[in-house]
C-alpha cells in the first residue's frame, strides 16, 4: 500500500528517519515554498500548512509540507491561496534583514530546528491517525 | 459558581531560613524549594535568583511566566493535573500573589524563549518589569531528551509559583475579588434580553514546544470543547509552548486571561457571557477545518450573537483564525479576533498571513517586528549570549557596548494576543 500523502521537506533529520517517501531537497524555506507553489499548480493539494510550528520561517532554516498523494484535475483554490501568502509572508519576513535570520545558526541551533519540526509532521500525522 | 480571588500585594521577595509572607514581604526558603523541585529526579541541580522593579537587571531566557495562587478552599488544587490532583477547579477561595511571578530560566530548550528587562525601554513593553519575579534557573540531568527537558521546566516553574502563595493561607488578603457565573440555563432565564457572547480560546498543540495543557492533558487532536471561565481563572489552562516570545499565551496569561475578566465583570450588566470554548491549533488543514467548523457549531448550539477570539502565536494560526470567523459569520454569530502582527520594520507590510473578507472587526496589540534598543544592564539572570538564538534576535544582537538590538517579539508577552498589555497598532 502506498503512501496516502507526499512529503515535501528540506530537513536532513527528517529525511534520515526515512520512514515515509519522502522528496528532499537542499533550499531554504522559501525555496521549499516555491517547489510546493508549482506542486499546488499541477494539481496536489495542501495537507498541512506550510507556515505550520510558531517559528517563523526567516528563523527556522527547515520545513515539511505534506501534500495529497494524487493530484487533481482541478487546481485546489484554498491550497493556492495558502502557498501564495506562505511566499509572501516569509518573502516579507526574509526582508527584515540583509542576511535572513536562518543562514547564521550553528550546528547545536540547527538540529534544534530539525527536532522541531520533525516533531510538528509527526504529531500532525499522529493527530490525523496518517502514521505508520 | 463562584470564584474568589484573595489578593495580597508582594513589595518584596527575599531569601530567608524558613518561608513565610508577612507585611507584604514574601520569603522564600531556597533550600526547602530546592529540595521540593528536585523531588523530579530529571532535574541535576536547581538555583534561585531575584529580580525587582526598577532594578538594572536583565532575565534572559525565560521560558514560561506563572503567577503563583494556592487555593485557600473550595474544590481542587491550583493548576489541576500538575501540582493539584485531577479535580475540578474554579470555586471557593484562592490566594494570589499580586505584583509577583515565577519567571522560569536555566538552561532552557533552544531558541523561543524571552526577554524581561526590570528598567530602562525594554520595561516598558511589559507588565512583568513592574513585578517581583522570583526566577528558578534549572539545569536537567545529563542527556535528558529535548521533551523531558521541556517538561521538567514547565513542571518546575508551576511547583513554585504553588509553593510561594502556599505562604499566604489563613491570612487576610489586602484586597478580593469575586467573579460568578451560573449555569447556562439559568443565565438564560436571567438574563434574556442581554447580548449573548462566546470567548474561544485558540490553543495550540502541534508538538515539541507547541503545546497547550488543559487540566494536565496535552489537548492536541482534540474537538473543540467548553470550558468554565472561573475554571481557567484558577489554573486549568497552561502553558507549554514556545510561540515567540512576544505573543506566547503565558501560564500568567491564561491565569489572569483579561478577556474573560473583562466578559466576567460586564456578564449580567451589557452581556451574558456564555462561557470558554477551546479551539485546537493544529498543523493538519483538515485539522484547522474541524476544529473552526465544531467550535462554529458549539456556538450554535449555545444560540450565542457574538463571539470574541484569540490567537496564540502567529503564522499558521491565522488560519485557525480566520476560518472559526469565517464559520462563525457564515451561521450569523457576529466575530471580533484579537491578534497581534508581523509588519515589517516600518509596519507597512501585511501583517497577517492568512485574511478573510469577514474579518471587519480585528484588534491587533502591536507589530512583532518593531526594532528596539536595549542598554546594558548591570546585572543578567540567565544567558545573555542566548539573545542570539531566540526570535527577535540574531547572531549579531549584541552591541560592542553590551546593548541589545532586537525585535520586540523577543520581549516576553509584548504583543500579547489576549490583550494583557497596552500595546496597539495606529492605522496611517
Amino acid at each position: 500500500m502506498g503512501n496516502s500523502f507526499r512529503c515535501i521537506t528540506n530537513n536532513p533529520l527528517v529525511k534520515e528517519r526515512g520512514f515515509w517517501e519522502l522528496e528532499y531537497y537542499d533550499t531554504d524555506v522559501l525555496g521549499l515554498f516555491h517547489l510546493v507553489k508549482s506542486e499546488v499548480e499541477a494539481g496536489y493539494k495542501l495537507l498541512t500548512h506550510p507556515l505550520s510550528g510558531s517559528i517563523r520561517p526567516d528563523i527556522t532554516p527547515y520545513k515539511t509540507v505534506l501534500l495529497s498523494a494524487r493530484a487533481e484535475k482541478e487546481r485546489d483554490g484554498e491550497s493556492e491561496g495558502l502557498i501564495e501568502k506562505a511566499i509572501r509572508y516569509a518573502g516579507d519576513l526574509y526582508g527584515l534583514r540583509e542576511v535572513p535570520v536562518y543562514k547564521r545558526w550553528n550546528d547545536a541551533a540547527k538540529k534544534d530546528f530539525q527536532l522541531v519540526d520533525l516533531s510538528i509532521i509527526e504529531r500532525a500525522l499522529e493527530v490525523a491517525q496518517m502514521n505508520r | 459558581m463562584k470564584l474568589t480571588l484573595n489578593k495580597f500585594h508582594v513589595k518584596d521577595i527575599q531569601f530567608a531560613q524558613a518561608d513565610s509572607f508577612e507585611n507584604g514581604i514574601l520569603y522564600v526558603s531556597k533550600k526547602k524549594l530546592a529540595e521540593y523541585l528536585m523531588e523530579d529526579t530529571n532535574i541535576e541541580s536547581v538555583d534561585f535568583d531575584i529580580a525587582r522593579p526598577g532594578e538594572s537587571v536583565r532575565i534572559i531566557p525565560i521560558k514560561d511566566v506563572i503567577q503563583p495562587r494556592y487555593k485557600q478552599s473550595g474544590t481542587g488544587q491550583i493548576f489541576p493535573g500538575f501540582v493539584g490532583d485531577v479535580e475540578t477547579v474554579g470555586n471557593g477561595e484562592t490566594n494570589v500573589l499580586e505584583d509577583c511571578a515565577v519567571a522560569t530560566s536555566g538552561k532552557i530548550v533552544a531558541f523561543q524563549e524571552g526577554i524581561i528587562d526590570m528598567s530602562g525601554p525594554g520595561a516598558e513593553f511589559n507588565s512583568f518589569s513592574k513585578m517581583n519575579i522570583l526566577v528558578p534557573l534549572i539545569y536537567p540531568i545529563e542527556g535528558l531528551d529535548k521533551h523531558t527537558h521541556e517538561a521538567t521546566v514547565r513542571i518546575a516553574g508551576l511547583k513554585t509559583a504553588a509553593f510561594m502563595a502556599k505562604t499566604t493561607l489563613g491570612q487576610e488578603p489586602d484586597e478580593k475579588e469575586a467573579f460568578e457565573h451560573e449555569t447556562i440555563l439559568e443565565m438564560a432565564r436571567k438574563y434574556p434580553d442581554l447580548p449573548k457572547v462566546v470567548y474561544v480560546d485558540m490553543v495550540q498543540c502541534q508538538g515539541l514546544m507547541h503545546d497547550t495543557y488543559v487540566y494536565g492533558l496535552n489537548v492536541k487532536g482534540i474537538l473543540s470543547t467548553m470550558i468554565g471561565p472561573l475554571e481557567v481563572l484558577d489554573g486549568a489552562i497552561i502553558s507549554g509552548n514556545c510561540a515567540a516570545p512576544g505573543h506566547k499565551n503565558a501560564t500568567i496569561h491564561h491565569e489572569n486571561n483579561p478577556i474573560i475578566e473583562s466578559l466576567l465583570r460586564r456578564h449580567g450588566k451589557e452581556l451574558c457571557f456564555v462561557g470558554v470554548l477551546l479551539s485546537n491549533e493544529s498543523a493538519m488543514l483538515k485539522e484547522k477545518k474541524r476544529a473552526a467548523y465544531y467550535t462554529s457549531n458549539l456556538s450554535s448550539l449555545l444560540g450565542v450573537d457574538g463571539m470574541i477570539i484569540s490567537e496564540e502565536g502567529g503564522g499558521n494560526p491565522e488560519t485557525d483564525l480566520m476560518l472559526n470567523c469565517k464559520f462563525h459569520e457564515k451561521k450569523g454569530i457576529k466575530t471580533v479576533l484579537v491578534t497581534d502582527e508581523y509588519c515589517g520594520r516600518d509596519g507597512a507590510s501585511q501583517g497577517l498571513a492568512d485574511v478573510t473578507p469577514e474579518a471587519d472587526a480585528v484588534v491587533t496589540n502591536g507589530n512583532g517586528n518593531q526594532f528596539v534598543v536595549l542598554p546594558k544592564m548591570d546585572k543578567v539572570i540567565g544567558d545573555v549570549e542566548t539573545v542570539r538564538i531566540i526570535t527577535g534576535g540574531n547572531a549579531d544582537s549584541i552591541g560592542e557596548d553590551g546593548s541589545l538590538s532586537v525585535e520586540i517579539a523577543a520581549i516576553m508577552g509584548s504583543c500579547c494576543e489576549m490583550g494583557y498589555e497596552h500595546m496597539m497598532t495606529r492605522l496611517r
